[in-house]
């Protein structure tokens, strides 16, 4: 991978710095609009990079990723809504932090600890993939279907209310992913002899349907709540110096968060959602004064906001070594990769070094764009809050509509795309994790043919995952991620059935 | 022995049905060339478990307290259902109407349509929906469809 460094340069072009430098800036315009989400900003911005290369195509959506997830802060510190979940614990401290009149240092502490975290989460993926990208071409048919039944744990494990559901989620993913002809025999199955279907159910207008129009109707019924924008709120470059200067104090929880959010973001389907909660509850727990929390103390921020950034980057690594997403939004980068024909994986190092080498230059130039955006036209952001949503969520639908027909310019994709959507504002609304249903869609055809290459080179058994370490450890841990899980939610309900009063 | 969780069980009955009626069909799937298992072991798998965990979910909607049962559409107000009822409607007819009248002219149309429908109708407003709706249409196709090249319905 190192005899393609050069391609760095690519990345310096006068066309991908403008092209990224306009990714990160709509990444950072959505993310900062409350309710849509950083997997929206990359839905939206999809179908531009369809009319691009490959190389600009990803420059872009790496740009959007972590324009998007920057973004939410705006809103929650001067909404109190968090733009995106992976802000929620942001609008703990940044919003009181505004209330006091200080919005312009809360977006300062923000901002600094967004690029940090961010930072140390390019070096962790520069050394971290590159190295488990090799120790995975050791992986063979059992370790790859053994690692598919492990990501799938990981996420049904963390279906908050009903692991039931998150497995039933997931079984049904799987099965979307058998419609069409199967990969190992070419058999037309469940096609019910429409044309159309004989290629299966492609992953993008599912993604886009489910994760855009269940979310635009969701956000329908409360759009005649208005937001209250926090008036006076600025935020100048003085102010932004100064912040900066008294920023090293904050260095022990710039590090620790940020560490959490990278090996959180590395297990499959957790992403910045959790990670900035967790990070928010370790800095609470590590400060001397932590009942000041939640009045706008400035780690509150520093901690949420640096491992929701630092969570990107850990999200990228199980994508490019393994090609397994690390989170909604890395999956929708994986549709991304599949419609350019890249297969992200162990073989990406190998066969495309200089692709990867360029994602990598990518990230890091994105997070310096993501810095100096915010630093500039945060103002512009803010103005971003007051977008009416009527006008806004046509304006998605159509975008959607694209986003889908273009992939094949097919209708029978924007047929996928609406029915997508309906089916997945239904299955929220009965608390049903989409996630596993995605995850199952996108790995259901590779879990089958690793299955039956399994099989047939164990000699019409599955005793060969017994003589295959990697893969044993990947289906022990998966079925300890399961009892871990039933057993932590049985003891929450059992607790939960005490303390409730007579 | 009643119903706790209805929309559970509804949930449950209709993934039931259907893992069924799919578990039959893939008795018509061709098994003449057959290589490792077969083109159905998978997807008859996957099948049994949906089937064994929907009804399972079936037999938990008749337990619990209707406290921890799905949200559903508890909650949300007759102008929310009926707006989002709208929603839909003016999506089905858009992408319905796409193929016949082209993408501009469509996306224009759903868009004002839509605006007006969610958002306030005053005189000022309407005229800022058309505005909105012909810079979105136009602006998407020349974007899309001239600059990246790419193809429109």
């Amino acid at each position: 991978m190192f005899a393609e460094l050069g391609q760095i340069a690519y990345v310096f072009t006068p066309m991908t710095l403008l092209v990224m430098a306009c990714g990160v800036f709509g990444g950072l315009a959505v993310g900062a609009m409350p309710g849509l989400t950083s997997t929206m900003a990359v839905a939206l911005l999809v179908p531009i990079t369809y009319g691009m290369s490959v190389e600009l195509g990803l420059c872009m959506l790496v740009a959007v990723y972590i324009g998007s997830i920057s973004g939410g802060l705006v809103a929650a510190a001067l909404l109190n809504i968090p733009g995106t979940p992976s802000s929620v614990a942001t609008t703990f401290d940044a919003y009181p932090m505004a209330q006091k009149g200080q919005a312009g240092k809360a977006l300062a502490y923000g901002v600094i600890a967004s690029f940090l975290g961010s930072l140390l989460s390019f070096f962790a993926l520069m050394f971290v993939a590159p190295t488990l990208g090799a120790f995975a071409l050791r992986f063979g048919s059992y370790e790859y279907f053994a690692l598919v039944v492990f990501a799938l744990t990981c996420i049904i494990s963390i279906s908050k209310k009903s692991i039931l559901k998150g497995l039933l989620a997931a079984c049904v993913g799987m099965f979307m992913a058998m419609i069409g002809l199967s990969n190992v025999d070419t058999i037309s199955r469940f096609t019910f002899n429409s044309l159309a279907l004989q290629s299966g159910i492609d992953v993008m207008p599912v993604l886009i349907g489910m994760y855009a129009i269940s979310q635009i109707l969701d956000e329908i019924r409360r759009i005649k709540d208005p937001f209250s924008i926090m008036q006076g709120a600025t935020f100048t470059p003085r102010e932004f110096a100064d912040t900066a200067k008294t920023f090293g104090k904050h260095k022990k929880n710039v590090l620790r968060s940020s560490l959490i959010g990278i090996g959180i973001g590395i297990l499959p389907g957790v992403g910045p959602g959790l990670s900035n909660i967790v990070a928010y509850t370790q800095a609470k727990a590590a400060d001397k004064n932590p009942e000041s929390f939640g009045t706008g103390n400035p780690d509150g921020i520093i901690a949420s906001e640096a491992a929701n950034n630092a969570s990107t980057g850990g999200a990228m690594i199980p994508l490019l070594t393994l090609g397994i997403p690390g989170d909604a939004t890395t999956m929708m980068m994986l549709g991304a990769f599949m419609i350019h024909g890249i297969q992200p994986g162990p073989l990406l190092f190998r066969d495309h070094a200089s692709l990867v080498v360029i994602i990598l230059a990518a990230y890091f130039v994105s997070n310096i764009f993501m810095l100096l955006l915010q630093m500039q036209f945060i103002r512009i952001l803010i103005r971003a809050l007051s977008v009416p949503r009527e006008i806004l969520f046509p304006v998605i639908a159509a975008l959607c509509v694209i986003g889908s027909f273009a992939l094949k310019s097919n209708m029978f994709d924007v047929w996928v795309f609406f029915i997508m959507g309906i089916v997945g504002y239904i299955l929220v609304k009965v608390d049903f994790p989409l996630l596993p249903l995605v995850l199952g869609l996108i790995l259901g055809r590779m879990a089958e043919k690793e299955f039956r290459t399994s099989w047939v080179l164990g000699g019409d058994s599955l005793a060969g995952f017994l003589d295959r370490p990697i893969a044993f450890v990947f289906l022990a841990l998966a079925l300890i991620s399961v009892v871990f899980s039933l057993y932590t939610l049985r003891r929450s309900r059992s607790h939960n059935a005490d303390t409730i009063p007579e | 022995m009643a119903i706790r969780k209805p929309l559970d069980f509804v949930t449950g009955l209709v993934l039931f049905s259907g893992a069924l009626f799919m578990f039959v069909e893939s008795f018509k799937i061709s098994q003449i060339q057959q290589i490792a298992l077969g083109p159905t072991f998978f997807p008859r798998l996957l099948l049994g478990a949906i089937l064994v965990l929907s009804f399972c979910m079936i037999l938990q909607s008749f337990r619990g307290s209707e406290k921890t049962s799905a949200k559903g559409v508890g909650g949300m107000n007759h102008e929310g259902a009926l707006l989002q009822g709208g929603f839909i409607g003016a999506l089905l007819l858009y992408i319905l109407c796409l193929p016949i009248a082209g993408y501009a002219l469509c996306t224009f149309l759903f868009c004002f349509a839509t605006m007006c429908l969610l958002g306030a109708r005053s005189a000022k407003r309407v005229a800022l929906y058309a505005g909105a709706s012909a810079v979105t249409a136009l602006g998407l196709e020349y974007v899309f469809g001239t600059l990246l090249n790419l193809f429109l319905p």
